[in-house]
C-alpha cells in the first residue's frame, strides 16, 4: 500500500494528516521527509495537534516528545513512533504503508 | 445544582437534595506527611462534610483516597469506584472498611436516584489504574477529571454529554525532577519545561471537552516540610497555582470556555455562578502563604514524622527477599529494566542495597547487600519508609510521590519498566501488560 502526495502540497515545518486509519503523519524539514504513526503512545492523543520545534514533536496531552527522525520517544524510551518508508521520486514523495 | 470545591480533586456535588463526594481529601497531609493542599489555610476535620449520600474515588494515589480523611465517614456510605485490570484498588477500600462497594465498568452508565446519573471513565495509560467521573441530572452535567490520562476519544465523548461545569487537572503531581540530582539550573529547565507541558495540557483538555465552564483543579500540591519548601517556588518549580491556568487558557484557548478559578470551600452553580469563600493562592504570593503554613504545621510535621515508626533489624533481609521475589518473578519486566539498582535503605537499620534487573542475569541472586559503581539508577529512601513498603503496608508510588528520597539516573532517562513493576510487581499484571505493550509497539 501506498499514500502519493505531491510535494507542492507539503509546506515545510508543517503537520500533514495522510490516512486516518492508520493514523500517519507527514512532516517535511525543509531538507528530508518523515512519516509515522500520528497517535501518541502513551495516551492516544492526536500528533497532529502536538507541536513542532525543529524535529521535536510534542504531544500537547502530557508533554510525550518524539524525534521525527526516527520515532523516538525522547523522554520514554521505547515508546517509540513507528516510522514509515518513504520514496522521494522528483515531484512527490510516496510513503509505503504496508 | 452546585459543587463545593474542598482543595486538589475533591468536590462536593449537591443536586435534588443529594450530595456525591468525589475523591476525598480534605483533612492533614497525604503522600507521607508531605503533600498538603495549595490554600491560604490549613483544613481541619470540621471541613470534611461527612453528611454525603455517595462517594466516588478515581483511584489510589493518597490525594484522591485519603484514610484520614475517610475515617470521618460512615462504612455504609456506598463507594464507587471504576473497573480496572486488578482487584488491587478494589481491595483497598475493602481494607479501609467500606461496606458498599459497586464496581463500574469504564463508560457504564449508573443511575443512583430518578435524575441523577453517574458514568465512570477509565484512564487510557497502559501502565497505572486511574479514571474520572461525569454526573448527570436534569439540572445539567458535571465532569471531573480527577488526575485521570484520557484519550482525546474519550475527551470528545465527554463532550458529546455536554458538560456545563468541567474540573481539569492543571499540575505535575510527580517526584521528577524533584528528588533528582541534577544542579539547580537543570532542575529549573526541567521544571519549567514540564508546567509548561501541564499548563499545555490543561489547555487542550479543555478545548477537547468544551464545557461551558472549566476550573482548574487536581493541580499541584504544596509541600510544608522545611527541607523540600524551595519545590514550591513558583519560578523555579513545576507546580504552577492555578492563575497560570487561566493565564495559559487566556493565550491558547478558545471562545468556547470561560475558566472560573476556585479557592478550596468555594462553591459554583451550574450556571457558573461563583460564591467565594475563600481566596485561591495565585502564584506572586504562592511563597508567601507556603512559609506561613509552614511554620504553623511544623510541629504537627515533626510529630506524625515520630510517628511512622522504625526499621526493623531484619530490613536488611526483608529487603532482599523482597526484591529476590519480585525480580524473579517477573523476567518479563526485569529483560526490559536491563539495569542495576543502587539502593540505599537510609537510617536506623538501613544499609546498601544493589538490585541486578540486568537482561542476561537469568538466575538470582537478584538482590544483595553491597554497592556497585555500574548502576543505572541510584535510589536513597528512608529506611522506615522502605520497611513499610517491602511489608506492603505502604505502596511504592505513595512513598516516591512524599519527594522524601533522592536519585539518580545513568543514563538520565525514564525507565518506565522499573517504575512500573515498583508500582505493582503483581505478575499476572506485568505478563498482561507486556502483552499489551508489545502489541502497541508492533
Amino acid at each position: 500500500m501506498e499514500i502519493i502526495i505531491k510535494k507542492e502540497d507539503i509546506l515545510k515545518n508543517k503537520i500533514i494528516e495522510l490516512s486516518k486509519k492508520p493514523k500517519i503523519l507527514l512532516i517535511f524539514n525543509g531538507k528530508d521527509y518523515f512519516a509515522f504513526n500520528g497517535i501518541c503512545p502513551h495516551a492516544r492523543w492526536p500528533l497532529d495537534i502536538g507541536t513542532l520545534d525543529k524535529t521535536t514533536l510534542t504531544c500537547v496531552a502530557h508533554g510525550y516528545e518524539f524525534d521525527i527522525t526516527n520515532g523516538g520517544c525522547l523522554n520514554n524510551p521505547g515508546r517509540d513512533l513507528k516510522m514509515y518508508d518513504i520514496q522521494n521520486d522528483d515531484d512527490k514523495i510516496i510513503v509505503k504503508t504496508k | 445544582m452546585n459543587v463545593k470545591f474542598l482543595g486538589q480533586a475533591c468536590t462536593l456535588i449537591e443536586t435534588g437534595g443529594k450530595r456525591i463526594l468525589c475523591d476525598p481529601w480534605i483533612t492533614g497531609p497525604c503522600n507521607v506527611n508531605t503533600w498538603y493542599h495549595l490554600n491560604r489555610r490549613i483544613q481541619t476535620r470540621k471541613d470534611v462534610p461527612t453528611d454525603v449520600d455517595y462517594i466516588y474515588i478515581s483511584h489510589e494515589h493518597t490525594d484522591h483516597f485519603h484514610s484520614e480523611t475517610l475515617k470521618e465517614f460512615d462504612r455504609n456510605i456506598p463507594i464507587f469506584i471504576c473497573k480496572f485490570p486488578t482487584d488491587r484498588f478494589y481491595n483497598s477500600v475493602v481494607q479501609e472498611g467500606f461496606k458498599d462497594i459497586t464496581v463500574l465498568e469504564s463508560w457504564e452508565k449508573k443511575s443512583l436516584e430518578k435524575n441523577l446519573e453517574i458514568t465512570i471513565i477509565r484512564n487510557s495509560e497502559l501502565m497505572m489504574e486511574d479514571s474520572a467521573i461525569i454526573i448527570k441530572t436534569n439540572e445539567g452535567t458535571i465532569f471531573c477529571q480527577t488526575d485521570c490520562g484520557m484519550s482525546y476519544e474519550s475527551l470528545l465523548r465527554v463532550r458529546n454529554e455536554k458538560p456545563d461545569l468541567g474540573f481539569f487537572k492543571f499540575g505535575a503531581a510527580n517526584w521528577y525532577p524533584v528528588v533528582y540530582n541534577y544542579d539547580k539550573n537543570e532542575k529549573t529547565s526541567i521544571c519549567k519545561k514540564r508546567k509548561a507541558h501541564k499548563l499545555t495540557g490543561f489547555v487542550n483538555y479543555v478545548k477537547a471537552v468544551q464545557p461551558k465552564y472549566a476550573i482548574p483543579y487536581a493541580g499541584p500540591p504544596i509541600f510544608l516540610d522545611k527541607s523540600l519548601l524551595d519545590a514550591n517556588d513558583p519560578n523555579s518549580g513545576m507546580f504552577a497555582a492555578p492563575d497560570e491556568a487561566k493565564k495559559a487558557w487566556d493565550e491558547e484557548g478558545d471562545d468556547n470556555t470561560e475558566i472560573r478559578i476556585m479557592a478550596s470551600t468555594d462553591e459554583i452553580s451550574i450556571n457558573g455562578e461563583l460564591t467565594q469563600n475563600e481566596q485561591p493562592v495565585f502564584a506572586h504570593e504562592k511563597m508567601d502563604v507556603v512559609r506561613k503554613l509552614s511554620d504553623e504545621v511544623e510541629d504537627d510535621i515533626k510529630r506524625r514524622y515520630e510517628n511512622e515508626g522504625f526499621a526493623s533489624k531484619n530490613l536488611n533481609y526483608n529487603i532482599v527477599d523482597y526484591f529476590n521475589k519480585i525480580i524473579s518473578e517477573n523476567p518479563i519486566a526485569r529483560r526490559r529494566i536491563d539495569m542495576k539498582v543502587q539502593f540505599i535503605a537510609e537510617g536506623k537499620n538501613g544499609g546498601d542495597f544493589v538490585l541486578d534487573f540486568s537482561k542476561d542475569k537469568e538466575n538470582g541472586p537478584y538482590a544483595k547487600e553491597g554497592t556497585t559503581d555500574d548502576w543505572g539508577y541510584f535510589m536513597k529512601l528512608p529506611a522506615h519508609l522502605i520497611q513499610k513498603a517491602v511489608n506492603n503496608e505502604l505502596l511504592w508510588e505513595t512513598l516516591f510521590l512524599s519527594c522524601r528520597w533522592t536519585a539518580d539516573r545513568r543514563p538520565d532517562k525514564w525507565n518506565e519498566h522499573l517504575m512500573n513493576l515498583f508500582y505493582d510487581p503483581d505478575p499476572k499484571r506485568i505478563q498482561n501488560i507486556y502483552k499489551i505493550y508489545d502489541r502497541q509497539q508492533s
